[in-house]
Formats: structure tokens, C-alpha cells, sequence
């Protein structure tokens, strides 16, 4: 099994809206991979189809060779953190723990107590006095010690000051690497995605712009600019993905698996940050009604 | 799941083993008491010699004004258990979202739903059985001076219906609060949609459970005297010598009679009535019915539990996805 997660023409859709629509991926196992995408590009839906809160309205998902939420096994080797860390308020730390071994055939209570350790939890406060950062921990600390094989993270340091974001993502780390998990975490703190995963699937909406591994995606795209013409005119194996045109100059974000040798371009590389927004333009742009290719300076801002 | 159950519950579990205590005390230190009185009254003898035993009676039952307040307690405790055990159970997990927390761990939602449903829902009925048993005992005099136990009100109050009723109120709160995802509007709708379904069975539908019996009794003969104790006087119609039905009230009939104004006297008013022929028609469910209709009640509303709690698990599996 190579493929943690496999979904074919998932949709997901609320009465008559589509919040995940005709989303086909396949999630490498072993993987870090990041869930990027605007607000409301289906992010938290698609992580729900996953661990089975959802059911699908169209296609299906198969996750670690099975159907999400099917059966207490399934269960067991799925972790979900979802988004805001639910926990429950009236309910002390102690108790969350005892909750996590009660409801956990595999729940590995070294890791547990270590995490709560090393983070100097206070076993009788209340979850609902924990800070923000807090909380998002104890979530995680339930995730993990139940020691799934995916786990599965939705927007976990979306509310969380800096540091408490980098502790938080490092405690991840950790873990990660200790238990051999395969990771997807949504977010649309690209800064972070970039620091933690090595795969990355760009979710713009409801549909999959962009999936592979980072490194890859970095390697194959670059920014041509040059004296201003026509994209069409470039070689077929280039795929243009944003232009933009002043007067006398273009500047383009192509993905190309050979390299650049016309000299008219100059070629450099793309962050991470830029290739996404990239992505996410390119889809806005396919929503907006079409113009010319040459008309005046639409692209990034 | 028994144990996340119980720390979720325990509060609303202590309250009202909290609020039993308390009644228990106060029953349990009153009830001998009033059986005290009750063998002191008098009353047995008056009613074995058939004489009036009226002011024994009123004597009697105002000894502890308060016992007005017991039979509806047992009215209202399936509604609070509805909407503070049944309505909460989902609505709240669905509202706060820690349903994803809970429905993500190493349980199913339907092994979830079932410890939650079954533990809670024999909390109710062991809660609702403890309140109506101990209010019953210490009621039982009373009850037998009253010798009113079918009348609407009563029979909701004794026997096996204050139970089922209980059950009937928690299945309801749990597919209202599973529907609704909103604590609020979960609690607010049960107690509504509860005290609906109550009504409308105690006024309209109980009376048809079997074919009533008719009574003709004389006017202001006192229809109890002709039915007998703890009947159902489901309706009475007044009728003339030709067995029409006519409306006509005790103020009509006394200027009929022509009786003075602030003439109260029964003995007047029916020897008048029987003058002109006059008298009354009950429509009557015997007191031998008494517990044929406890079981009708009760499994109606058991039913209705049984079909909630079902499309409850339905619904949790199929449809909050």
C-alpha cells in the first residue's frame, strides 16, 4: 500500500451547494503533506469524507484500504484533530486522557503522559480555562497517543500566537517522527506548510488545483521574465500558470519538466508561497469570464 | 463509553438523586403520619355506614395542604427529563462540535449512541419509577378518600404511565436535539412537542380505548353515587322525557323552577328537576378498566419511544454526515 488515500471524483455536496466537487488525489504514505486553500476551497469537508464524519454524495475515498468511519478498526487507525480543537469544556485534562484509553484499544499511555508532561498540563483544569495553544496540544496528545497510522489535522495553529504555533508544529514533528505517521494538515499559513510537509495539494474551490511533492513542485516551476510576447508562442511542454504583461515586458510562472534555454527569458525559481498563490489565481481566473491573453496587467497582486 | 458516559451525566444524575433524597425525607417522614390520620378520620366507618362523609373528608385532606403539588410533580418530571437528559445528548455534542472529537476515536457512533441511549434511557425509567412509586405510597390514602383515580389528571400521575411517559419524553429529546443540532431549540421543542402529544392522548384519544358505558343518573343525584367509586365520568348530557338532549345549566333550571336567587339546595334543585322529568346521561369508562387502559397508554407511548429512538439511530448514521 503505497498510497495512504485515494479518492476518486469525491464530492461532497450541501443541499444544493458543492463543497468538494469531482476532488480525484491520491496521498502518498509516510508522507507530511499539507492541505492548502482558501477559505471555503473544501478543506475541512475533504478531511471529514476522510475520517468518515461525512459520508460522500459522489465518488469515493478509500483511506489506508478502507471506508472511512467503517468499524471501530478503521477508527483506530485514522487520528483527526479537527478544527478549534473540540473539547469537551466542563471536563478536566485528566479526564480527556482517561477518555482517550477508554475509547482506544491501542491507546499508548506512555506516550500520553510524557506529551502531558513535557507540556506541564495541570491534570484537574478544566479544558475549558486552557489556552488556545493549549488545547490544540491536549487535542494532538489525544491524536497521537491513540497511535493511528494517518492522522489527520485541520487548521491546528489557525488561532495560535507564533510561538505557541511553532511549539506546537515542533511537537508534531516529533511525534511524527517517533511513530512513522502519515500527516495531512490543512492550513492557509503557507509560511508553516512549507516549514513541516514535503507534499503539498492545493484545494481551490472545491477542486484539486495542484498535488506532489514539494520538492518536485519547486524543481519544475519557474518565473520567466523577458521581453513582452505572446505565451502561446512557447514550446508544447511548457504550461503556463499565471501571466502577466506590462508594455515591453512579460512575466510568466510556467511549470516545465526541461529546463529553459531560450535567452531571451530570464529564469529564476519560485518559493513555495508563490507557486500556490499562483495556483489559486489560476483558478479564480478559470471562475472569472475569460479576457485576452494580452490585456494589460492581470496577474498576482 | 460507560465511563465517558457517567462523567458526562453524573451531574443531572446527582441532581436528581439529590432532588429524590430530599422528597424522600420529607414522604418518608410525613406518610406514617398521615395514614395516622387517615385511620383516625373516621372516614372508613362513614363510608361503610353510607352516611355523609363530606366535612370528614375535607377535614381530612387539609391536614397537608401541599399534597396538591405531588401529582403534578409526577406530570412534569418526563418533560424535565426530555429536555435536560434527551435534548442534550446529541444537540450539545453537535453545537459545541465535540461530537468530532468523539465520533473519531475507536468507537463507532452507533456503539456510541447505543451506552449513551441505553444508560440514560434506564436512568429515566429506574428516576421516574422511583418518583412515582414513593409519591403513590404516600398518596395511597388519599387516593382512597378521593376515589378519583381515573379521571384525567390522576391517572397520569399513578401507576405504569408516569414511567413510559418518561421514556416517551427522553427518546423525543434525543431525535429533537439529533434534528435540531441546537441545545435551545432541541430543549424548547421537546418540551412542546411533549406536552402536545400528552395532551392530546389524555383528552382525546384515551377515552376511545374501549367503548364507553352509559349511565342514567337523575339530575344533581350526585353522579358519583351512581357510577360508583374511581369510575370515569367521561361526559354527561342532560335529556327530557323524550330523550332529547337539552342545555340547561343550574341557573336556568333554578328560574325554571322557579327557585330564588342564592338557592343552592341539591335536594331542591333535583326534586324540581324530576318534575319536569329532566335527567342525566353518563358516559362512563367503569373503574375495572382502571389498569386495561394503564397498559393501553403505556404501550402506545412505548411504542412511540421505540419508533423515535430508532429513526434516532438512523438518522445519526445517515444523515449527520
Amino acid at each position: 500500500m503505497t498510497n495512504s488515500i485515494e479518492a476518486v471524483a469525491l464530492g461532497k455536496r450541501y443541499r444544493r451547494r458543492w463543497a468538494l466537487q469531482d476532488c480525484t488525489v491520491a496521498i502518498p504514505a509516510g508522507r507530511v503533506v499539507g492541505l492548502v486553500g482558501a477559505n471555503g476551497a473544501g478543506k475541512t469537508t475533504l478531511m471529514h469524507l476522510i475520517v468518515g464524519l461525512l459520508r460522500p454524495s459522489a465518488g469515493a475515498v478509500t483511506v489506508l484500504g478502507g471506508r472511512p468511519g467503517e468499524g471501530p478498526d478503521q477508527l483506530a487507525r485514522v487520528g483527526f484533530l479537527a478544527q478549534d480543537a473540540p473539547l469537551y469544556g466542563t471536563l478536566n485534562v485528566g479526564d480527556h486522557l482517561r477518555l482517550g484509553r477508554h475509547l482506544n484499544p491501542g491507546w499508548d499511555e506512555a506516550a500520553a503522559s510524557s506529551r502531558i508532561d513535557g507540556l506541564g498540563f495541570d491534570l484537574r483544569q478544566r479544558a475549558g480555562q486552557l489556552s488556545g495553544g493549549q488545547r490544540a496540544q491536549l487535542a494532538l496528545t489525544l491524536a497521537v497517543a491513540k497511535r493511528p497510522e494517518l492522522l489527520l489535522l485541520d487548521e491546528p495553529v489557525a488561532g495560535l500566537d507564533p510561538l505557541a504555533r511553532r511549539e506546537f508544529l515542533q511537537s508534531l514533528m516529533e511525534s511524527v517522527a517517533e511513530h512513522h505517521l502519515t500527516v495531512v494538515l490543512s492550513s492557509h499559513l503557507l509560511g508553516d506548510v512549507e516549514r513541516v510537509c514535503d507534499y503539498l495539494i492545493v484545494l481551490a474551490a472545491g477542486r484539486v488545483q495542484l498535488a506532489g511533492d514539494v520538492n518536485e513542485l519547486l524543481a519544475t516551476h519557474r518565473v520567466l521574465t523577458g521581453p513582452r510576447r505572446d505565451p502561446r508562442s512557447l514550446p508544447g511542454d511548457i504550461e503556463v500558470i499565471e501571466e502577466a504583461h506590462t508594455e515591453r515586458q512579460s512575466t510568466l510562472i510556467v511549470r516545465t519538466e526541461t529546463p529553459i534555454v531560450d535567452p531571451a527569458w530570464t529564469v529564476t525559481e519560485l518559493g513555495l508561497e508563490d507557486l500556490v498563490l499562483a495556483y489559486l489565481g489560476q483558478s479564480a481566473a478559470a471562475a472569472r469570464p475569460p479576457t485576452s491573453p494580452l490585456n494589460a496587467n492581470e496577474g498576482p497582486t | 463509553m460507560i465511563w465517558l458516559t457517567w462523567r458526562q451525566f453524573r451531574v443531572q444524575i446527582l441532581v436528581a438523586i439529590g432532588a429524590f433524597v430530599v422528597l424522600g425525607a420529607v414522604l418518608g417522614y410525613t406518610g406514617p403520619h398521615l395514614v395516622h390520620l387517615y385511620h383516625d378520620s373516621g372516614i372508613r366507618e362513614c363510608q361503610a355506614s353510607r352516611g355523609d362523609c363530606g366535612p370528614l373528608v375535607d377535614s381530612f385532606t387539609s391536614h397537608y395542604p401541599w399534597w396538591h403539588g405531588l401529582g403534578p410533580l409526577i406530570t412534569v418530571i418526563p418533560g424535565l427529563i426530555g429536555v435536560f437528559w434527551g435534548a442534550p445528548l446529541l444537540a450539545r455534542e453537535l453545537e459545541t462540535g465535540t461530537y468530532r472529537l468523539a465520533w473519531t476515536q475507536s468507537v463507532t457512533r452507533t456503539r456510541w449512541l447505543a451506552t449513551k441511549v441505553l444508560i440514560i434511557g434506564v436512568a429515566t425509567i429506574v428516576t421516574a419509577a422511583a418518583f412515582t412509586v414513593i409519591v403513590a405510597l404516600w398518596l395511597s390514602p388519599l387516593d382512597t378518600v378521593n376515589a378519583n383515580r381515573f379521571s384525567p389528571g390522576a391517572f397520569s400521575q399513578h401507576g405504569i404511565v408516569p414511567i413510559v411517559y418518561a421514556a416517551f419524553a427522553f427518546a423525543l429529546g434525543v431525535a429533537v436535539g439529533a434534528v435540531l443540532r441546537r441545545l435551545v431549540a432541541a430543549m424548547a421543542v421537546t418540551l412542546v412537542v411533549f406536552t402536545l402529544v400528552r395532551l392530546v392522548i389524555q383528552q382525546w384519544v384515551r377515552q376511545h380505548f374501549a367503548t364507553p358505558i352509559h349511565v342514567i343518573s337523575a339530575l344533581f343525584g350526585g353522579g358519583s353515587n351512581a357510577v360508583g367509586p374511581n369510575a370515569w365520568v367521561v361526559s354527561s348530557r342532560v335529556v327530557d322525557r323524550t330523550n332529547h338532549t337539552v342545555a340547561i345549566h343550574r341557573d336556568s333550571l333554578r328560574s325554571t323552577c322557579g327557585l330564588p336567587e342564592g338557592e343552592f339546595s341539591r335536594d331542591a334543585l333535583r326534586a324540581c328537576a324530576q318534575r319536569l322529568g329532566l335527567h342525566q346521561i353518563l358516559t362512563v369508562q367503569p373503574a375495572n378498566r382502571y389498569w386495561p387502559f394503564q397498559a393501553w397508554e403505556a404501550a402506545i407511548f412505548a411504542v412511540l419511544a421505540v419508533l423515535l429512538t430508532g429513526f434516532t439511530f438512523w438518522w445519526t448514521r445517515h444523515r449527520i454526515t
